[in-house]
């Protein structure tokens, strides 16, 4: 257990929501409207004329239909409620109209995906088939297309996805909704060139900054650079006032500014800029980046404001080492962003780490898994909260799904940590001991001495957990790590420090408790005598 | 107030009849809600004994607000009456029994309190209401009924587009109720046609927009407006009226007022710096997608207290006004002639005939 979610470098792709849950700022128009009619609301006023001589259900619904229209919704009201009134008198249909124009009617075709990690496959099975229904009657609804590949791709069917996002993609190619939610399914299915490639050939990308946000990302994931960066940060730094449009261009060209090693002034004039009137996005990016490029930017003043902006408070409350408070904002995280891994980490390794709250680990690991159905670090966690939940056979069986991956030089050392903490479970000290000494030389080996200092603390817990370590020697390795932590760079002690406090705290607390230890078994070398990989 | 207002009781003659109209009452105050329309409703009676409907202006009334190029819009709606006049009686000549012509028309100098003032009128069948009152209320139609309506006012635009002419404001309140069993369209004072150039023709917007084409609402550029008054697109945009109209017809809701509800404000139409601002094109499919949620409320409408026959037999409406007022004015109209089989791609024949059939079989199923 490592990874929390935090440490991953993050790019401003775009998220992806259903249409209705969607900012509406973000569905709005680039264009400001314009009426060309030279009396605009002559039609609606004849109308009010007309209802105010003869109040009749014919004139109240004229006028209803009128102010629809129009854009003049206040002038129905009055009307509306005069038809809903006259009740059995009216036909249904207006008097649903009149019920709309009051804000009475909500939609109910929405699938609460709020709850998505809870909502049970055969809903979301009979939405999707709903939606091909729908997309069989009219085969040019992109909107019912992406959200059909929406609903697939949380649901773990990203591959079918695919043909409904290449569809949405044909039939509205410049349509900003269906470009940002096609780049965040590139993206997840780690395709990040077909995003760029779809963002950079609608001609949305000249003039629309949310497009410009996603190029950004996009560009960023793939190695390239975006076409419109050098344009687009003489704009922002030239301007001091920024609406939410331009925010996640401005966030994305400041990591951007940031990762290619600019300057710290430019990377925080960009920040400050695109935080001005911000996304939610924006602002998880702000606060990554105050910490990852160390510069301030006061995103706690905007976060303080905005109840919306789960990812940032998550990870604000994460570094205010307010536990509960981040796995609360955690779930609240993978309920509107379900496409990203880095939430359900975050939760996971909070409750588990921090608060020894495995159940919830292993549910944050459950529902992310839903998803992200191969995601090798919430496998990892999954076997982690079921070993120390006592569910031994199910975390052999995760085991089994990691070692899958154990190729893979990054999670080769959490295969084997696996192992490790699985044969102490066993008690089989020795090969636990092997396989922690065999992730400690393989994360050396890579270079990652924080992650080798990770299995290095677990290792250390089970010793004193299956009784082959006491109190003096634990207080030895305790100095060692500790001195060891101290070397890592600035950026990975602070991750690992966490770690190593919660855990330390911990086994010190074991030691108040004979009754967890297990019988150390005869004839057993003592852990100081082992060499250490790293 | 002018002349016209004041014309109950007085005897008018008719130009092509050479008959004397005696005016009996004004009708209700005007309900032709479409801007720059200017006249006054009267129930008057022929010196043979028909009834007829008078639609009477005035100078007073041409001039319209006070303030403002006076000159210039008494210009406008003398040409627009003229207009109006020679329309009708080309539609007339042309026998369009499904569009409501003028029976008569004239003009002559009335002295009110001792002013005198010239009074134009048009004299047209006498309708017994117009669709908004039989639909709006609850139970005032039935199925067949409604189909018959459907299929006459289909081959009233069917005429209307055989003879070169649009109509460009469809609505319920243009569609009279002549008896029981006939429906007439009316209203061509918006109309456009080549053969007969109108003030209005440079607009792509001469309807009500209440319940336009969403391609009008939305127009944003000059370019877009021009393009909108092609004909080809006027007929597109009457298809589109026709459409929802149908909608009206078996829901009770006109496709533009009803879709509009739904959509978020911003994807609504330009008014006044809110609503949509990106022209047509870049609006559709938040359009395509709301009128896709509006099929499918009226599909359960048609479902509602109807058995599987009846619904059977009216199902195929659904697809007729998909095809009628499909969101994209470039693909409206019959997929056969659509397809090139037809020589006119926005004809009306083929839904006429469904429409015709759709009544035939309801009549056996009921």
């Amino acid at each position: 257990m490592q990874d929390d979610g935090r440490s991953h470098v993050r790019a401003m792709v775009p998220r992806w929501r259903s249409l209705a849950r969607t900012s509406r700022q973000e569905l709005r128009s680039s264009r400001r409207a314009t009426s060309l009619s030279a009396n605009p609301s002559a039609s609606l006023d004849k109308r009010l004329l007309a209802w105010r001589r003869d109040r009749s259900i014919v004139s109240a619904a004229e006028v209803v239909d009128a102010a629809a229209t129009l854009g003049q919704p206040e002038a129905a009201i009055g009307p509306a409620k005069f038809l809903l009134d006259s009740g059995s008198d009216v036909a249904g249909g207006v008097l649903r109209a009149a019920r709309r124009a009051l804000g009475q009617v909500a939609d109910s075709t929405e699938l609460d995906l709020g709850n998505f990690g809870s909502a049970p496959d055969q809903q979301v099975q009979a939405r999707i088939n709903q939606l091909k229904d729908r997309l069989r009657s009219d085969p040019r609804d992109a909107l019912v297309a992406i959200e059909i590949a929406r609903l697939q791709t949380l649901s773990g069917q990203a591959k079918s996805a695919r043909r409904y996002v290449d569809l949405a993609v044909r039939l509205q190619h410049n349509n900003r909704y269906i470009l940002r939610s096609a780049a965040r399914y590139f993206t997840f299915v780690e395709e990040p060139d077909l995003a760029l490639h779809v963002l950079t050939n609608s001609d949305a990308i000249r003039s629309d900054p949310w497009i410009q946000a996603a190029e950004v990302a996009t560009s960023d994931l793939c190695g390239k650079t975006p076409k419109w960066t050098h344009k687009a940060i003489a704009t922002f730094t030239a301007s001091t006032k920024q609406d939410v449009a331009s925010s996640e261009l401005a966030l994305g060209l400041a990591t951007l500014e940031h990762k290619a090693g600019g300057k710290r002034k430019l990377v925080r004039r960009l920040a400050e800029n695109g935080l001005r009137n911000p996304t939610e996005n924006a602002i998880a990016q702000a606060v990554w980046l105050e910490r990852n490029a160390a510069i301030d930017v006061s995103s706690g003043v905007v976060l303080a404001e905005r109840t919306d902006a789960t990812e940032a408070l998550a990870m604000k409350h994460y570094e205010d080492e307010e536990y509960l408070k981040c796995t609360q904002n955690a779930w609240r995280w993978v309920k509107d962003q379900p496409f990203s891994p880095r939430g359900y980490l975050l939760g996971a390794c909070c409750a588990s780490i921090q608060l020894h709250d495995h159940q919830q680990a292993l549910n944050f690991c459950e529902a992310g898994l839903l998803v992200h159905r191969s995601q090798p670090l919430l496998l990892n966690c999954l076997m982690f909260s079921q070993t120390y939940m006592g569910y031994i056979h199910q975390a052999e069986a995760t085991l089994s799904r990691l070692e899958g991956f154990s190729r893979d030089p990054q999670i080769g050392p959490f295969v084997d940590a696996g192992r490790g903490l699985l044969a102490y479970r066993r008690n089989d000290i020795v090969g636990g001991r092997e396989h922690y000494l065999a992730a400690m030389k393989t994360a050396s080996v890579n270079g990652d001495h924080s992650l080798a200092l990770n299995a290095l603390i677990y290792w250390l817990e089970q010793e004193v957990m299956s009784g082959s370590m006491n109190r003096d020697q634990w207080y030895f390795f305790k100095k060692s790590a500790q001195a060891r932590i101290f070397k890592l760079s600035k950026e990975r002690r602070h991750n690992l420090q966490r770690v190593w406090n919660a855990r330390s705290k911990h086994v010190d607390s074991l030691f108040d408790r004979p009754d967890l230890f297990a019988a150390s078994p005869a004839g057993l070398a003592p852990a100081a005598s082992l060499a250490l990989p790293i | 107030m002018g002349a016209a207002s004041h014309l109950a009781g007085r005897q008018l003659p008719g130009r092509r009849s050479k008959r004397m109209w005696t005016v009996i009452e004004p009708l209700e105050p005007d309900n032709d809600h479409t801007p720059g329309q200017f006249s006054v409703g009267y129930v008057v009676e022929s010196d043979t004994g028909q009834r007829a409907f008078l639609k009477a202006s005035d100078l007073n009334l041409m001039m319209g607000a006070e303030g403002g190029d006076v000159i210039g819009r008494m210009q406008d709606a003398l040409s627009a009456h003229q207009f109006e006049r020679s329309i009708l009686e080309y539609c007339r000549g042309s026998n369009m029994d499904r569009v409501v012509t003028a029976i008569d028309h004239g003009d002559c100098p009335v002295v009110i309190d001792g002013v005198r003032d010239a009074v134009f009128y048009l004299v047209f069948e006498l309708a017994k209401c117009d669709l908004r009152s039989k639909i709006v209320e609850r139970e005032k139609a039935d199925d067949l009924w409604r189909l018959t309506a459907l299929h006459h006012l289909a081959i009233a635009i069917h005429q209307l587009h055989k003879g070169g002419v649009c109509h460009n404001d469809i609505k319920p309140a243009n569609c009279l109720v002549i008896d029981h069993s006939l429906q007439k369209l009316a209203d061509l004072g918006r109309a456009t046609s080549a053969s007969h150039p109108a003030a209005h023709d440079a607009h792509h917007d001469v309807g009500d927009d209440t319940y336009a084409a969403p391609e009008i609402l939305y127009a944003q550029s000059v370019e877009e407006c021009s393009l909108l008054c092609k004909p080809q697109r006027r007929r597109a945009s009457d298809l589109y009226q026709l459409g929802s109209i149908a909608t009206y017809l078996f829901m009770g809701r006109m496709i533009t007022p009803e879709l509009v509800l739904r959509l978020e404000p911003a994807h609504r139409p330009p008014s006044d710096q809110n609503g949509w601002g990106g022209g047509y094109a870049s609006v559709l499919p938040y359009w395509r997608h709301a009128f896709n949620d509006v099929m499918i409320d009226l599909e359960c409408s048609l479902r509602t207290g109807r058995t599987r026959k009846q619904f059977e037999v009216l199902s195929p409406l659904l697809q007729a006004i998909r095809y009628l007022s499909e969101p994209d004015p470039r693909l409206r109209g019959h997929p056969i002639n659509r397809a090139g089989l037809e020589k006119d791609i926005l004809g009306l024949q083929r839904f006429v005939s469904l429409f015709n059939d759709m009544r035939s079989r309801l009549l056996i199923v009921r």
